[in-house]
C-alpha cells in the first residue's frame, strides 16, 4: 500500500458519538482528523524523548563555552 | 485563502542593512531577483534577542513567558539546579506539531532546541544544543542521516572561538563547510522527501558575524585588508553561500507552487563595550564567590581530563592520577600560610595563561557562588539578572519585601555606567514584568540588561566591569531581524513599513497553508 492511500475503517456508533462530543469547540474539524491524530500519537514511542543526561549536558555546555556563550 | 506549501529559510543573525547593501552591490544576485516580487521588512525580535529565545518564539508563536525558554542556562526551582534546556523544556506546542494534527507533513532541519528530536509526521534533524550528531536522538526517521550521507563528524565539530587569537582560518573553514553541508542536505531533502512545510535553520551566519565583524571595514565594505586572508569578506562569503542556497530554493518552490519565507531572528551590530555583570554585582556586595583555591581548580582540571580523554583509558588514568595526587598533597598540607601562598601563585599564574588553558581550570561560575551571601547573580548570555529570593531557591536570602528595593538599586547601578566620553553604556535595564507575560514568568530573569551594542562576559579570571570588545565577539545581536515573503502570486515588491513581531510569523505560515484558524 502506498503511503498516501487511505482505507475505510468501521467504528461503532457509540464511539463516533463520543468523538463528536469531544471535538466540539476543538481544533479538529472532522471525526477523521481526530481519529488520525489519536492513532498517530498512540503509535509514537515517547521513550526517545528524555532530558539531557550528564554527559550530554557537559557536551552542550562545552560547545556553548567554545562559542563564547558561557 | 491560499493553500500553499511553505519553505522557511532561517538565517541566524542576518542583518537587513547588509542584505540590502550587498544586494545593491550585486553580491547576492538570487536575493536581488527575489526582492523584485516579495514583501519584505524588519522582524522585531525577542528581548533579549538571543537565538534560543527567539527561535523558540518563532517555533511556537508565543513569548518566553509561555515557552519557558529564556536563555542557554536555566535554573530550576525550588531545586536550584542549573542546566541547559532541551526540546523537552519547550512548554508550548510547535508549528510542526499543530500542522501534523491537520495531516500536514513537516520537515524541520537544524533548528535550535530540537534535540532530542521527536517522532513527527515528516522528518527532523536537530540543531544548536545538540551534544553530538553521532547518536540516534538527532534525527527522525531512523536511517535518514545514512540515507542522505550526512557528515555527522563535520556537524559535530566546534572550534573554541575565544581561544583563537587572530588566525580564524580553521573556524571559517569548518563553519563554511558546515553551512554548505547543511545546504546540500536541505536541497536533497526538498527534492526527495514529501513535505507541506519545510524549514531549515543555518546557525553559521551568526557565529561568523560575531567573530568576524571587526574585519569588515566601514561595516559592510569588502575592501581587502590583507591579501593573504579573506577575513574581511568572511561575513559576505557566508551571505553569498546563503544567496546561492536561496537561488536553488526559488526553483524548487516554483515546481511545488510553494511560498518562501526568509527570516532571521535578530540582526547584528558592532559591539561597543564588554560588560561583566557579575563583577559589578560583586563590587556592590550583592554577589559573593567561594574563595577560588588550588583544590577547586585541580578538581576542575581532573574533570576536564576525564571528559576529554574518556575514550583513552591509559592517558586518562595517568593524567587524572597526576592531577589527583597533586591535589591530595595540597589538601594534606597542614600550614594554611603555605596553602595561601600556593593559591596566590596559582591564581596569578593562571591569569597569564592563554584563554584556552585558563578554561581548563575555570569552574562554571554558578558552581562558585556562595548562595548564603548572594542577593543577585547573572548567568547565561542574555544579560539576565536573577534575585536570590528566600523561599524560591535553596539558600535564597532576599526577603520578598526587599525584592523591588534590590531591583531598583541594581537598575540604578547599571544605568549609571558610562564610557570614557561620559555616554551611558547601556540603553536600558528591563524589569521582567515589562517584557514577559504568561504562566512561566517566575522562571524569567528578574531584570534583563538591554543587548544593544554590549557583549556580556563571564570570564572568571577577569576583574573588570566594563572593557573594550573582546577579539572573538566584535559583532553582537540587534533587535531587528529580516523578513522576506515570496508568494507565487506576488508580482511586485512591497516594503512592510511596520516591524513584524517574530511571534506573528507562525500565523503567516498557517495562513499561507490554508489553516489560518489553527489553535
Amino acid at each position: 500500500m502506498n503511503e498516501n492511500d487511505k482505507v475505510p475503517v468501521e467504528i461503532p456508533g457509540r464511539i463516533i458519538n463520543k468523538i463528536k462530543k469531544k471535538i466540539e469547540n476543538s481544533e479538529f474539524k472532522t471525526i477523521e482528523e481526530y481519529v488520525i491524530f489519536v492513532l498517530r500519537n498512540s503509535l509514537i514511542d515517547d521513550s526517545a524523548k528524555s532530558t539531557l543526561n550528564p554527559d550530554e549536558e557537559e557536551q552542550v555546555k562545552e560547545t556553548l563555552k567554545k562559542l563564547g556563550y558561557l | 485563502m491560499p493553500n500553499n506549501k511553505v519553505i522557511v529559510v532561517a538565517l541566524d543573525g542576518v542583518a537587513l542593512d547588509l542584505v540590502l547593501r550587498w544586494t545593491k552591490e550585486g553580491y547576492l544576485p538570487n536575493i536581488k531577483n527575489l526582492l523584485q516580487t516579495v514583501s519584505y521588512g524588519t522582524i522585531n525580535s525577542t528581548n533579549p534577542p538571543i537565538s534560543i529565545q527567539a527561535w523558540s518564539t518563532f517555533m511556537t508563536g508565543r513569548g518566553a513567558g509561555e515557552t519557558c525558554i529564556f536563555d542557554y542556562v536555566q535554573r530550576d526551582f525550588p531545586e536550584g539546579s542549573f542546566r541547559c534546556p532541551s526540546s523537552n523544556d519547550l512548554k508550548i506546542e510547535t508549528i510542526w506539531s499543530k500542522l501534523n494534527k491537520l495531516d500536514k507533513k513537516t520537515g524541520v532541519l537544524f533548528f535550535p532546541l530540537t534535540y532530542p528530536v521527536e517522532k513527527l509526521n515528516g522528518f527532523m534533524i536537530s540543531g544548536l544544543l545538540t551534544p553530538s550528531y553521532n547518536c540516534e536522538k538527532v534525527a527522525f526517521p531512523e536511517g535518514i542521516l545514512k540515507k542522505y550521507n550526512v557528515d555527522t563528524d563535520l556537524l559535530s565539530r566546534s572550534i573554541d572561538i575565544p581561544a583563537v587569537k587572530n588566525d580564524y582560518r580553521d573556524f571559517l573553514d569548518i563553519s563554511m563547510k558546515q553551512l554548505k553541508e547543511k545546504s546540500r542536505i536541505a536541497l536533497e531533502m526538498l527534492n526527495s522527501e514529501s513535505w507541506d512545510l519545510f524549514m531549515v535553520h543555518f546557525f553559521e551566519t551568526d557565529a561568523i558575524s560575531h567573530t568576524m565583524w571587526r574585519f569588515m571595514e566601514n561595516e559592510g565594505s569588502t575592501k581587502k585588508r590583507n591579501k593573504n586572508d579573506n577575513f574581511n569578506e568572511a561575513i559576505l562569503n557566508a551571505y553569498k553561500q546563503c544567496d546561492s542556497f536561496v537561488g536553488e530554493v526559488v526553483n524548487i518552490a516554483k515546481n511545488n507552487q510553494a511560498s518562501i519565507i526568509i527570516l532571521s531572528d535578530h540582526g547584528e551590530v558592532p559591539v561597543r563595550n564588554t560588560l561583566n555583570i557579575n563583577n559589578l554585582l560583586r563590587r556592590e556586595g550583592l554577589l559573593n564567590y567561594y574563595k577560588l583555591n588550588s583544590k577547586t581548580m585541580l578538581s576542575r582540571l581532573a574533570e576536564k581530563i576525564a571528559s576529554k580523554y574518556k575514550n583513552n583509558n591509559a592517558l586518562r588514568l595517568i593524567l587524572s592520577f597526576g592531577c589527583n595526587s597533586v591535589n591530595l598533597v595540597y589538601c594534606k598540607l597542614s600550614s594554611q600560610v603555605v596553602k595561601n601562598f600556593i593559591d596566590s601563585f596559582f591564581l596569578k599564574g593562571i591569569k597569564f595563561l592563554p584563554r584556552s588553558l585558563q578554561s581548563l581550570f575555570s569552574p562554571f561560575q554558578h558552581t562558585m557562588i556562595d548562595w548564603k551571601k548572594t542577593q543577585a547573580y547573572s548567568i547565561g548570555c542574555g544579560g539576565g539578572i536573577w534575585i536570590n529570593l528566600k523561599g524560591k531557591y535553596p539558600d535564597g536570602i532576599v526577603e520578598g519585601k526587599d525584592y523591588d528595593k534590590i531591583r531598583e538599586s541594581i537598575i540604578s547601578h547599571f544605568e549609571r555606567l558610562k564610557d570614557k566620553e561620559g555616554k551611558p553604556i547601556l540603553k536600558k535595564v528591563h524589569r521582567k514584568e515589562g517584557l514577559y507575560k504568561g504562566k512561566y514568568i517566575d522562571c524569567a530573569p528578574d531584570l534583563v540588561i538591554d543587548f544593544e551594542g554590549v557583549h556580556f562576559i563571564y570570564n572568571f579570571f577577569d576583574n573588570s566591569i566594563v572593557s573594550k570588545p573582546v577579539n572573538y565577539v566584535s559583532g553582537n545581536h540587534s533587535h531587528e531581524g529580516v523578513f522576506i515573503l515570496k508568494d507565487p502570486r506576488m508580482n511586485n515588491c512591497k516594503k512592510i513599513e511596520k516591524a513584524l513581531d517574530l511571534k506573528e510569523v507562525s500565523n503567516i505560515i498557517y495562513y499561507l497553508m490554508g489553516v489560518a484558524d489553527v489553535k
